[in-house]
């Protein structure tokens, strides 16, 4: 029975008009394993999930589940033939409680009406089988994310799931929480269930996985035993070529300092994380690597500095200059540039040009305006030239932004970011959702702010990314910093226990 | 001297209420499935020129009512279709119906009755009598229209169905995270559907008590912003069918208060601001704190995701 | 190049055409249902609509609020706030301008036009704050606010009217402006007058404001997507502020042009929903102030055509008002169409 195929997908083919998201797809899942699929960003592997969750039809190709050629219309089809699924994206409804969004869709006895004292007691027995802990009162919205995750493996559990498919599942969680979480996987494995892990961070892969799946460019690449493949065999396998993530980093040499920041509060928006009491400085040619689990208060430190939250206690100074509550366009005029986290939403208007986009922020500078109105000539020419220099696709200047591939959507907001040439950069998140040229190429160009001269705030919760271009790392939990130090002098686990609120031994606090 | 609760302000109040808070519970059932309906007002003259209409040609007013239901139902098709499967400005949408009823009301009533300000006179929906006997109450109960009734038990109704039932619970995930409830396998746009028809139904229900429970004949542009009170009722009711009817009541009394100090010192046309902006008074202190369903106004679109 | 530019022409232009030609189909169905040709209808419709010089004049006359209204839609919409409000913004703005066109004497015409005018778009401007203040400062959804804003106008451009500059005759009325505050006529005795080459004015003003400064940029940004704007440095409270109370001057003017151009005084209710059909007329326009041009002679045509053919043939003159209120319904479909025709053009090709 062990041995049997859980899953087998043939050709399997989903193409969006001129997108070919799908493009080949063949996947064999054996029964009781933990199967990883790995692929770049934009290489297929949601749209494959999607497909098998009932939620595309796919153009052509065949799916076998249990043995059984299936097709679902809808996700209530997936659901009803043992597949559970756990998202990338939460699927919670926040205003509901735990146990609400446990039974939705699935809610116990017969008649039209609800009853919540069955469901409670089936919910505990799942919650405490796994020891997953959960205040089933609480209501979503007011739960941290860690359980939010945790709420969607019970959802999973609670509907009977054999087949479970999680969708990169480790993004939101601390190291510790990762180790906690392959734990239940295998707990399931135990159980006889079968688990698609679908994540483009290979250690989670050779840590975790019976067999491997790669994926590039919308078509099956291999599949392995785990035993056969190591992290360098699969990065060559997802990228199509060989890898070579080696940053060449000089010794950092500090010059004056850029930011200046004590005590720094910010005011509270929302259910939104506050800054609660921050104190670090950066120097030119510095880079600052600042880790957390999202939801700890990035948000409010980045709005803070730029002035875009109101700051209730504490300084910021930048060159010496006082600037809490100044205006972010004179921020920038002044040499602070920020790489937003989330393009589509805080860097980019979608419904703009590639032109229109490359000036946003610096749409009023003396260099495209005078007599009140846009320069178009100098704003081709300064256009052309960062799609020169940051080696940007598109296929004019009035292309709409969306027809970009992340990457390029990415490399233009760095490209406009850092040509006037600023005395100090947030980035936030910079490679999120981007293919590894493209992750290469923004390491190198931030190395590159740091020759010269400029100051980096690198805020990041990809825990590889912050400690090889950091000069120092400090951990974000709740508002406030839980320690400080040089990369070589912190290991991943007393990272990960900070991240997790947790202050490791003899570690000393910020400086 | 203004006096501010007599027998007649109160039956007015509970007359002015009810296409308030039946119309305030068929805007919940679109916003609760995440759609936006400023249509309602059109609608809701829509329904009453159905009503009066139907209930001119059949001489029976309950044939008026289904027709009503009728119109209200197939404008909420319309809205539905326009904003789930054209996925467009749910704003827009409502907009060009309010437009389209304004004039094909007059149209036709230019068409069928050569007369672009009412219709004749049609029977009436029935009002409750005989209750002289009861004290206190029986004055308040006498001559109420038993649409005010019917609306009440809808609206206990619909408390039930939302807060009670696996449908309810579907239906409000729906309007919350349409996302998570199609992962779910709840099939989410029927449920969009079934309950914007359903609730422009209510709507067209509302508009019927305007024409004939209110009065016995449609006259132009007869709403003049009901439709947008009604609204204005549900947002201050927290999107909820007791809250609706709470904030209803509330608008109900203060029209009323206005009705019955015309005629006073004070210009008619002064009085006449107090009902609109006592809505925008009362929006002001309540707006911030209420929240509506996270999705409403957003446009559904699976595959995008 | 060019072609490339003609094609996103026609893209953008296609959803408008394809709106106008399904209303006229359906009206044409109505007219059918109600046992008239509809060839003949329309016939008459574009006869009376552009026949002659004077009947162009009328055209135009009509469309002149439809252009001043479509323009102060389409900006609160590009800075994302759905003005519906227009029509209280309007007659707020007409009877400030009468006001000061009767109650002042003796001053040289253009300085009294440019008072009237500028006291109409003030007023205006003033009927916008509140309901762009209620959005920014306590959320309130504008399209409640400024709905209740014009029954609030009515009531109070009807107290002024009645109560106090009342001036007896057939309908409630205001004094008579003074000759010196008259927009003049173009084509007398058509009431056509300079207000509408105001209107071309302004159209083409806002356009360049729209698309050739930064302000512009800045509007479109927080219509657009007011999260990039924040991070940009635009603040868009500000930004919507401004946009609102723009829109509700342009109301203003709207609202003088018939006090002083048409009428020579306010008269109460005088508008058969200006405010409202506006709305459509910007949509069709695809909020754009130079689409909005033809799309208001093509509202303004509708309506004259349609009130001359109601003369021939026996269709309601309410005809041209349904044809503009389908023409809204399918320009909300328009993603249906467009959406809709590329794939089957793609769909040919492959």
């Amino acid at each position: 029975m062990a041995k049997e195929e859980a899953l087998v997908i043939n050709g399997l083919k989903k193409h969006f008009g001129h997108v070919k998201a799908n493009d080949g797809i063949d996947l064999i899942v054996r029964a009781g394993t933990i199967h990883a699929i790995v692929g770049e960003n934009g290489a297929g592997k949601s749209t494959l999930m999607k497909s098998l969750f009932g939620l595309h039809q796919p153009d052509s190709g065949e799916i076998h589940l249990w043995g059984e050629k299936v097709q679902f219309s809808s996700p209530l089809q997936a659901l009803s033939h043992g597949i559970g699924m756990v998202h990338q994206h939460f699927m919670l409804v926040e205003a509901l409680s735990v146990l609400e969004n446990i039974i939705l869709g699935a809610e116990p006895g017969k008649g039209i009406l609800l009853s919540y004292k069955n469901s409670r007691k089936t919910v505990e027995e799942i919650c405490q089988k796994y020891g997953l802990d959960l205040d089933l009162d609480a209501i979503v919205e007011n739960v941290p994310v860690g359980i939010q995750q945790r709420l969607e493996i019970v959802k999973v559990l609670y509907r009977g799931a054999r087949l479970i498919i999680l969708d990169e599942p480790t993004a939101v969680l601390t190291p510790q929480e990762i180790d906690r979480m392959f734990e239940i996987l295998r707990e399931f494995k135990k159980d006889g269930c079968t688990v698609i892990f679908i994540t483009h961070k290979l250690n989670e892969v050779m840590a975790l996985a019976d067999d491997v799946t790669v994926i590039r460019d919308g078509r099956t690449v291999g599949h392995w035993p785990i035993s056969e493949v190591n992290e360098k065999i699969l990065a060559r396998q997802m990228v199509g070529r060989d890898v070579v993530l080696d940053l060449v980093k000089e010794d950092a040499q500090p010059a004056e300092l850029v930011l200046q920041i004590q005590g720094l509060q910010t005011e509270q928006v929302n259910g939104d994380q506050k800054a609660d009491g921050l104190s670090f400085n950066i120097r030119a040619g510095e880079i600052l690597g600042i880790i957390g689990v999202a939801g700890n208060g990035q948000d409010a430190l980045i709005e803070g500095i730029l002035g875009l939250r109101k700051v209730e206690k504490g300084e910021i100074l930048y060159l010496g200059e006082h600037i809490n509550g100044v205006d972010t366009s004179y921020l920038r005029q002044k040499g602070v540039s920020c790489i937003s986290a989330d393009r589509l939403k805080t860097g980019l208007v979608r419904e703009f040009n590639v032109r229109e986009n490359a000036i946003l922020g610096y749409h009023t500078g003396k260099e495209f305006v005078s007599n009140l109105l846009f320069q178009n000539k100098r704003i081709d020419h300064y256009v052309n030239q960062i799609i020169k220099e940051f080696q940007i696709k598109t296929p004019s200047l009035e292309a709409p932004i969306t027809t970009l591939s992340g990457g390029n959507q990415q490399k233009l907001i760095i490209g406009r970011e850092l040509h006037a040439n600023p005395k100090l950069i947030i980035a936030v998140q910079p490679t999120r959702g981007v293919d590894i040229g493209a992750i290469e190429f923004i390491y190198q160009v931030l190395l590159e702010c740091r020759r010269q001269n400029t100051a980096v705030l690198l805020v990041s919760n990809e825990l590889e990314e912050v400690l090889s271009l950091s000069d120092r790392v400090a951990v974000l939990y709740q508002g406030r910093f839980m320690g400080c130090n040089t990369p070589d002098h912190l290991s991943k686990e007393d990272i990960g226990l900070m991240m997790a609120g947790v202050r490791p031994e003899g570690e000393g606090g910020s400086e | 001297m203004i006096s501010f609760l007599t027998i007649s302000i109160i039956q007015a109040t509970v007359a002015i209420a009810t296409p308030l808070y039946i119309g305030a519970l068929g805007g919940l059932f679109n916003e609760r499935v995440g759609v936006v309906n400023v249509g309602l007002d059109g609608i809701m003259l829509s329904g009453a020129f159905a009503a009066a209409i139907t209930s001119y040609y059949t001489q029976s007013a309950w044939m008026g009512v289904l027709a009503a239901l009728t119109v209200g139902a197939l404008l909420g098709l319309l809205h539905a279709a326009i904003c789930i499967e054209f996925k467009a400005d749910h704003v827009v949408s409502g907009v060009a119906i309010n437009i389209l009823a304004s004039s094909l009301t007059v149209f036709l009533l230019q068409l069928l009755f050569n007369n672009k300000g009412q219709s004749p006179s049609a029977p009436k929906i029935g009002q409750i009598s005989n209750l002289d006997s009861i004290p206190i109450l029986g004055p308040i109960l006498n001559n109420m229209s038993y649409l005010t009734i019917i609306g009440l038990v809808l609206i206990l109704l619909s408390h039930f169905f939302l807060y009670r039932t696996k449908m309810g619970l579907r239906l409000r995930s729906v309007g919350e995270n349409p996302y998570a409830a199609q992962s779910l396998g709840i099939p989410v746009r029927r449920y969009m559907y079934l309950s914007v028809i359903v609730g422009c139904a209510l709507v067209g229900l509302a508009g019927a008590f305007l024409s004939i429970g209110m009065l016995n004949v449609f006259t132009k542009n007869m709403t003049a912003g009901r439709g947008y009170i009604a609204l204005a009722a549900m947002i201050c009711g927290r999107w909820t069918p007791l809250g609706s009817l709470g904030a209803s009541v509330f608008f109900g009394y203060v029209l009323a208060w206005q009705m019955n100090a015309q005629g006073l010192a004070i210009p008619a046309q002064i009085l006449e601001i107090i009902p609109y902006l006592t809505t925008i008074i009362v929006l002001a202190f309540v707006a911030k704190r209420a929240r509506g369903p996270a999705h409403v106004g957003k446009i559904f679109a699976p595959s995008e995701h | 190049m060019n072609t490339s530019r003609l094609k996103h022409f026609f893209w953008q232009i296609f959803p408008s055409v394809l709106a106008v030609l399904s209303a006229l189909l359906i009206g044409a169905a109505i007219i059918f249902a109600i046992g008239e040709n509809p060839l003949q209808a329309y016939a008459a419709m574009f006869q009376g609509a552009f026949g002659d010089p004077s009947s162009w004049a009328e055209t135009l006359q009509r469309a002149t609020p439809y252009i001043f209204g479509g323009l102060a839609f389409s900006i609160a919409t590009r800075s994302g706030l759905f003005n519906i409000g227009i029509e209280g913004q309007m007659y707020v703005g007409a009877i400030a301008g009468a006001i000061v066109g009767f109650s002042i004497h003796n001053i040289p015409a253009f300085l009294h036009i440019a008072l009237a005018l500028a006291a109409a778009a003030l007023a205006g401007y003033v009927w916008a704050i509140i309901p762009a203040l209620l959005k920014v400062k306590s959320g309130v959804h504008e399209v409640i606010s400024t709905i209740m804003l014009n029954y609030v106008a009515y009531a109070l451009t009807a107290y002024l009217t009645v109560r106090v500059f009342h001036e007896p005759g057939a309908v409630a009325q205001t004094y008579k402006v003074d000759p010196s505050a008259i927009l003049p006529a173009l084509m007398p005795p058509n009431k056509l007058n300079t207000g509408f080459i105001i209107a071309i004015v302004l159209a083409i003003v806002i356009y360049g404001f729209l698309f050739y400064t930064p302000w512009g940029y800045n509007l479109r940004v927080t219509g657009l997507n007011p999260g990039a704007g924040r991070y940009a440095g635009i603040k868009s409270t500000r930004i919507v502020l401004r946009a609102m109370l723009m829109s509700g001057a342009i109301a203003g003017l709207m609202g003088a042009e018939r006090s002083l151009g048409i009428y020579g005084r306010f008269i109460n209710s005088f508008s058969p929903g200006y405010g409202f059909t506006a709305i459509a007329v910007s949509l069709l326009g695809q909020n754009h102030p130079l689409g909005i041009i033809p799309a208001a002679i093509l509202f303004g045509a509708f309506e004259n055509g349609a009130s001359f053919m109601s003369l021939q043939v026996n269709v309601p003159r309410e005809l041209g008002l349904i044809l503009e209120a389908l023409i809204i319904v399918f320009i909300a479909a328009e993603h249906f169409f467009r959406d809709g025709l590329r794939s089957m053009l793609k769909g040919d090709k492959s």
